[in-house]
């Protein structure tokens, strides 16, 4: 690790440091924690807090940062911590940087379905050349349809589903290959 | 009254119904799917009898399932919420000929209502004025033909139903085809009516709809309007009333003529009369008539202190109108956000899940009617809705303050929810002003609103979890020998980061 030490030579007494990452929505976030002898320190992208934990009720943290008191439920699932603040809920995924090349690795020009639902027609066909914004496939779910379009002009390579099939979330539909415009 | 009430329907509307059951001393009977094993609506009833299946055919719109479970079950009377069954006249009418009262109107007002062709006549004949549309059968070709005589863009509606199911704007003649076949197919799913028809689309126009009470009697009273003008996808998220569009002059027109259409379609019980108000020139127009109880029916609740549910069942018993709600008048300003289950920043997809977490606001002047509750999981069979959060204050400004103060209270995690996009409606200064038409989201929100990343705290918060949390966290501890190969990670063992021990 290049940046062992770090922590300690920024701050003189601090005993143990642990770095933790996250994303949300694609972005990366990075955390540190710090025990120094007096008290607890965070730092989010440079910036420096001070923390004091209060004790809570199961399912909620309450946090003094910086003299401001938070409170912030949240829960787990096997790959998320989900915490929330003043009506707004955060989705984060821990990030274990030993695996994160794996992590980040993902169908780069596969569509997903958004949602479990049903595949209620199949618009294109293999080798087909989709623009922009054609509707390739609509699913239903919860009464409503969606349609899953071609982010950009490009040629599909593989259709995954039939009309009919029961599709879980994140299950990928169609295989594209993106078309350059570059025709002369 | 009756003594025993079977409640076709789930969720927060069944949850309503069995609150109002038990304030007047019915006993509710409630009906589930299997995927509804457990739900909040369950476990509120007095006795649930399961119906086999999940999706909603086999389930909650299977009609002689129902009214077998409603023989079965001794009730004497039948609530259909809103949704499923709420406006099928043949529903109706077996209700009825099985010896059972529907809590609604009869099965000819809805089947006259219901057609949203027959009741553009219906309302025409009763003196109001409707949307200009082309609303016979016809061809594509007759259908591109009368669009084009109307004026892109056009709105392709389905004649069987509402609530934004098999609706589409169209912009121009060439998406004509791909709306009106989608439109017919999410038309037949959602109503078993593939039947469609076109209205002039008029892009800038308020809703503002007027909740009516008809007695067998024949008499009928307005309790004032609700205006809806805030919708994505032509689906209604926020509700308030008074309107800040109208004046009493207004209120008092639009009242007449929402009482003359129900009263030409003999409509007995809680019906909500819409339409469409252009707020520059006052001139309005009917939409359609409603012909159930609202989702949105807390707002005048709160407003008039009228209970629309026990009036239902009163109605519904043969009761005339109480003089109490044709005295009701306004008090204040009333709001209503529905929390869905859906993704604004995904074109609003439904998310499905478990509620890993669950808090509802409390409170002065806020009420909470849901659906759900911690722990549950949110089907994927059924509309994503999971609860309404409604309040009431002195003034609108007030209104707005409390709502801002509820939601931010509220807390759902597991399942994607709209709380932070109704958050950024309601601080939108257009929102504020009281002037937002129905192309208020489209105009100012367009892509599901603005996610805010998240703030320092909820990251310390994280880190904090993280590096305490069960199946090992990730993250790297400065100075430990951490090889990768220990499964639980180098943080299994150490506890050095237990802050509260400290304090």
């Amino acid at each position: 690790m290049g940046s062992r030490g770090f922590l300690s030579a920024r701050q003189p007494g601090v005993n143990q440091g642990m770095e933790h990452r996250f994303r949300w929505q694609g972005k990366a976030y990075c955390v540190s924690l710090v025990r120094a002898p007096e008290s607890m320190r965070a730092q989010v992208d440079g910036r420096e807090h001070r923390l004091r934990r209060i004790p809570a009720q199961e399912g909620s943290l309450i946090l003094e940062i910086d003299g401001k008191l938070h409170r912030i439920p949240f829960a787990r699932d096997s790959d998320c911590l989900h915490l929330a603040q003043g009506g707004v809920a955060y989705r984060l995924k821990s990030v274990d940087p030993l695996r994160a090349t794996r992590t980040l690795h993902h169908h780069e020009h596969g569509l997903e379905a958004p949602m479990p639902g049903q595949v209620r027609l199949v618009a294109v066909e293999v080798g087909e050349a989709v623009q922009r914004g054609q509707t390739l496939l609509v699913v239903e779910a919860m009464k409503m349809e969606i349609r899953i379009t071609a982010p950009e002009p490009s040629r599909v390579v593989k259709i995954h589903c039939l009309a009919g099939d029961q599709v879980e979330r994140g299950q990928v539909l169609v295989e594209l290959d993106s078309i350059g415009d570059n025709n002369q | 009254m009756f003594r025993r009430l079977l409640i076709a329907n789930r969720g927060e509307i069944a949850v309503r119904i069995i609150r109002a059951c038990r304030e007047a001393g019915i006993t509710a009977v409630a009906v589930h799917s299997e995927a509804d094993r457990g739900a909040l609506h369950v476990r509120g009833a007095d006795e649930a009898v399961e119906l086999p299946g999940s999706n909603s055919a086999e389930t909650y719109l299977n009609i002689p399932l129902l009214l077998d479970v409603a023989r079965r079950s001794r009730c004497q009377a039948v609530h259909p919420g809103y949704g499923f069954l709420s406006e099928n006249a043949d529903f109706a009418e077996a209700v009825t000929g099985a010896g059972l009262v529907l809590v609604g109107p009869s099965a000819p007002s809805i089947r006259q209502l219901g057609d949203k062709t027959r009741a553009r006549e219906l309302a025409q004949a009763a003196g109001a004025p409707v949307v200009p549309g082309y609303d016979r059968a016809g061809s594509d070709k007759e259908f591109e033909k009368q669009a084009k005589k109307l004026g892109y863009p056009v709105l392709v509606k389905a004649a069987g139903g509402g609530g934004g199911r098999g609706m589409r704007v169209v912009e121009a003649a060439s998406q004509l085809a791909e709306a009106l076949a989608s439109a017919r197919r999410e038309a037949q799913s959602a109503f078993s009516d593939s039947r469609v028809f076109l209205e002039r689309f008029i892009p800038s126009a308020r809703h503002v709809e007027i909740q009516i009470l008809g007695d067998r009697e024949g008499r009928v009273i307005s309790l004032f309007e609700r205006d809806c003008s805030i919708q994505r996808r032509h689906q209604k998220i926020l509700e308030e009333s008074p309107s800040p569009a109208l004046n009493e002059d207004l209120r008092a027109r639009m009242g007449a003529a929402a009482v003359a259409v129900a009263k030409a379609a003999a409509y007995v019980n809680a019906g909500t009369v819409e339409f469409l108000l252009d707020a520059d020139s006052g001139e309005f127009y009917f939409l359609e008539m409603n012909t159930r109880l609202q989702v949105e029916h807390p707002v005048t609740e709160i407003l008039t202190g009228v209970d629309l549910v026990l009036a239902q069942l009163q109605l519904a018993a043969g009761e005339p109108l109480a003089p109490a709600w044709a005295a009701a008048h306004p008090r204040g300003h009333a709001l209503e956000c529905r929390i869905y289950a859906e993704d604004p920043a995904s074109d609003f997809a439904p998310s499905p899940g478990r509620i890993l977490r669950w808090e509802s606001p409390q409170g002065p002047g806020t009420r909470v009617d849901s659906g759900y509750a911690q722990g549950d999981e949110v089907p994927v069979h059924y509309d994503p809705l999971l609860a309404k959060v409604i309040v009431g204050a002195s003034d609108r400004k007030a209104a707005v303050c409390r709502m801002e103060r509820a939601l931010g209270e509220m807390v759902i995690l597991g399942p994607v929810t709209n709380l932070a996009f109704l958050q950024e409606v309601l601080a939108h200064p257009v929102f504020r002003s009281g002037k937002a038409a129905t192309d208020f989201l489209a105009r100012y929100l367009p892509q599901g609103g603005e996610m805010k990343p998240p703030p320092d705290e909820i990251l310390i918060a994280a880190a904090l979890l993280a590096s305490e949390g069960p199946g090992g966290a990730a993250g790297i501890q400065r100075g430990a020998q951490g090889d990768g190969e220990d499964p639980e990670g180098p943080w299994a063992r150490g506890d050095s980061f237990r802050l509260g021990s400290q304090e």
